[in-house]
């Protein structure tokens, strides 16, 4: 294991000359290593640095005795620096729980405050079923809008051209608005149209259809990238095959699309949950909402992380989805590239 | 009777005039190989008859039909002549057996189960039975193209158009696309294909048609076009051929 250098592999300034061929080029180390990262790191967060200490006492040893070993080398460069990111995040974590606890640990019960917990969450998750509610519906608008949005960009042909600017003009009003704007906009201005239909929806309708409206501009053009990127022959062979246009989008072209988006279509996912609760403005008492009445209320920040807990318990996982499906699909791709 | 008709075809590309005025006929049964050098216009040709690219000038007809008439229904008209591409064109998320199936599905309407009993015939017709289920990318080019063949003719097309489907196959593989399109031959499936590949033309071709000058340059029989060609460009170009060993 422990592969000594001998003497003619060794350069006259006692550097390792046969770090590059024996352990990989970079990675090698060269010189002796310094020590203050592991005995900084001893005193931060002894586990890990008493180990690199140790390890780096040791290189240093054979060093000295003219028998310095590659694989010592490399153990106690890799210590260090593990040793060093362990020391990081303890002085990062040991200084929160120091602001937590300061003044008395009035940091610590500001936020949380297990009593206002467990009083405030029942109220706070029932409320963000809400959230739920109207994210996945709106989702779903989302999702549908923003295909005919981008099928209508795509349209080929100049008889086209008026409808192909009306969705480009759409697209780029609505991503160049503060999407809070448009949900005023449209919360309020639908009911005061005084127009049965849309004076007689809820405040869940209202919400959903103002997120679609802002949201589905932005799929779009996430479609009709992934539609560009679709080889033409693919349309071809499903014309030559008898598909119309809209037969050949909705049953070719459409399906490789989306499932290309579907990482990124989950991201904007994320970015429409949390945006259910500017619906807010609109007097809709979400879960984030509540939690802010309960603030006032009980004069503690506790109910604010409880909504935050709400949140990460459906962004988290889906974060970590997508990158899982990032991952395998790029894993496919290569493997039978 | 003539089956597929082109009269005075004029077909261009801004300013770059592909056809002019060209004149072709297949008719019924007939097998018509379209030669000619890069770029002369063979595909384009045949994305013409099958209206995936529409024509400035002249008249085509399949059947008695002129499907270059605006008020034609073109998706009706491609259903009834099929095509088959250089770079295969598979839907790379269905397996084989869903490429051969989804037009009949939904273009035809046709049932599932029927839609599906179809696929396989035709998918263990071109040798196929055991790769149903994979994929496009687990196939290789000449399975690829061979459930491209299956697809176009699950549309029970009355003529086919075939774009050097063996193109872009590595050698060894086009044996086994080039046998299929035989045995179509032999039973009398209508065809007209672009092609490099001489020593097929010269086997299956009623006519050989050397495709120059955006036109018909010269035609017949293959032993006489890719033997004895009359025409200075057509000796021309067989002479390439040779040249490179390609005949
Ligand atoms: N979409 C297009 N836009 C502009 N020019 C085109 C287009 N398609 C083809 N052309 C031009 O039309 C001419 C004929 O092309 P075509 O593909 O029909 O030739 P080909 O005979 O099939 O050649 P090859 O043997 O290489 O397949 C070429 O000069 C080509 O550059
Ligand atoms: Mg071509």
């Amino acid at each position: 294991m422990n592969q000594t250098i001998g003497d003619p592999a060794r350069s006259p300034d006692g550097l390792l000359v046969a770090d590059r061929a024996d352990a990989g080029g970079d990675k090698a180390p060269r010189g002796v290593p310094s020590m203050i990262p592991p005995i900084v790191a001893t005193v931060v967060f002894p586990p890990v640095g008493l180990v690199s200490l140790v390890s780096a006492i040791g290189y240093r040893r054979s060093v000295r005795e003219g028998n310095p070993s590659v694989t010592q080398a490399v153990r106690a460069r890799d210590w260090a620096t593990y040793a060093f990111g362990a020391a990081l995040t303890t002085l990062i974590v040991a200084g929160i729980a120091a602001f937590l606890l300061l003044n008395d640990h009035a940091v610590l019960r500001a936020y949380f405050d297990l009593d206002s917990l467990k009083k405030s969450l029942p109220d706070i998750a029932g409320a963000f079923v809400d959230n739920l509610t109207i994210s996945i519906i709106a989702e779903v608008g989302i999702i549908v809008w923003a295909l005919i949005l981008a099928v209508g960009r795509s349209m080929p042909g100049r008889a086209y051209a008026p409808i192909r600017l009306l969705v480009v003009g759409y697209i780029d009003l609505f991503r160049a608005l503060p999407g809070l704007l448009t949900i005023l906009l449209i919360g309020f201005g639908l009911p005061a149209t005084g127009i049965d239909f849309f004076a007689s929806m809820s405040l869940y309708q209202t919400g959903a259809i103002a997120l679609v409206v802002v949201y589905g501009a932005y799929v779009a053009e996430i479609f009709r990238g992934a539609m560009d990127a679709i080889p033409s022959g693919q349309l071809a062979a499903a014309r030559s095959l008898g598909f119309g246009y809209f037969g050949a989008m909705r049953h070719i072209i459409l399906p490789q699309a989306i499932r290309s988006t579907l990482p990124s279509l989950l991201n904007w996912y994320i970015s429409v949950l949390k945006d259910t609760s500017l619906l807010s403005v609109l007097g809709l008492v979400e879960g984030l909402t509540t939690a802010r009445i309960q603030v006032t209320f009980i004069s503690n920040l506790t109910p604010l992380v409880g909504v935050s807990l709400c949140f990460l318990v459906v962004t988290l996982p889906l974060s970590r989805l997508t990158d899982y499906i990032i991952v395998r699909s790029a894993r496919k791709r290569q493997g039978k590239a | 009777m003539s089956f597929v008709k082109l009269e005075k075809v004029g077909k261009t590309y801004g300013a770059i005039n592909v056809l002019k005025d060209l004149d072709l006929r297949v008719d019924k049964h007939e097998v018509v190989c379209l030669i000619g050098p890069s770029g002369c216009g063979k595909s384009t040709m045949l994305r013409c008859i099958n209206g995936l690219e529409g024509i400035q000038h002249g008249k085509i007809f399949i059947g008695d039909l002129e499907v270059s008439s605006p008020i034609v229904d073109m998706n009706a008209v491609r259903r009834r002549v099929g095509m088959v591409f250089q770079h295969f064109n598979l839907f790379p998320h269905m397996t084989a057996i869903e490429n051969v199936m989804v037009a009949q599905r939904r273009v035809l309407g046709k049932e599932k189960q029927t839609a599906r009993d179809i696929a396989f015939r035709l998918l263990s017709r071109v040798g196929l039975e055991k790769e149903i289920d994979k994929y496009p990318e687990a196939l290789s080019g000449g399975q690829q193209q061979r459930v491209a063949i299956a697809r176009t003719l699950a549309m029970s097309p009355q003529a086919l158009l075939l774009d050097e489907i063996t193109s872009a196959l590595d050698p060894e593989l086009v044996g086994e696309v080039l046998e299929i399109v035989r045995e179509l031959a032999h039973e009398g499936m209508t065809m007209l294909l672009a092609t490099h590949e001489m020593s097929f033309a010269r086997e299956v071709a009623t006519r050989v048609c050397f495709v120059a000058e955006g036109r018909i340059y010269e035609e017949g029989p293959a032993e006489k076009i890719l033997s004895d060609p009359d025409l200075p460009k057509t000796q021309a170009f067989l002479r390439r051929l040779v040249e490179s060993h390609r005949l």
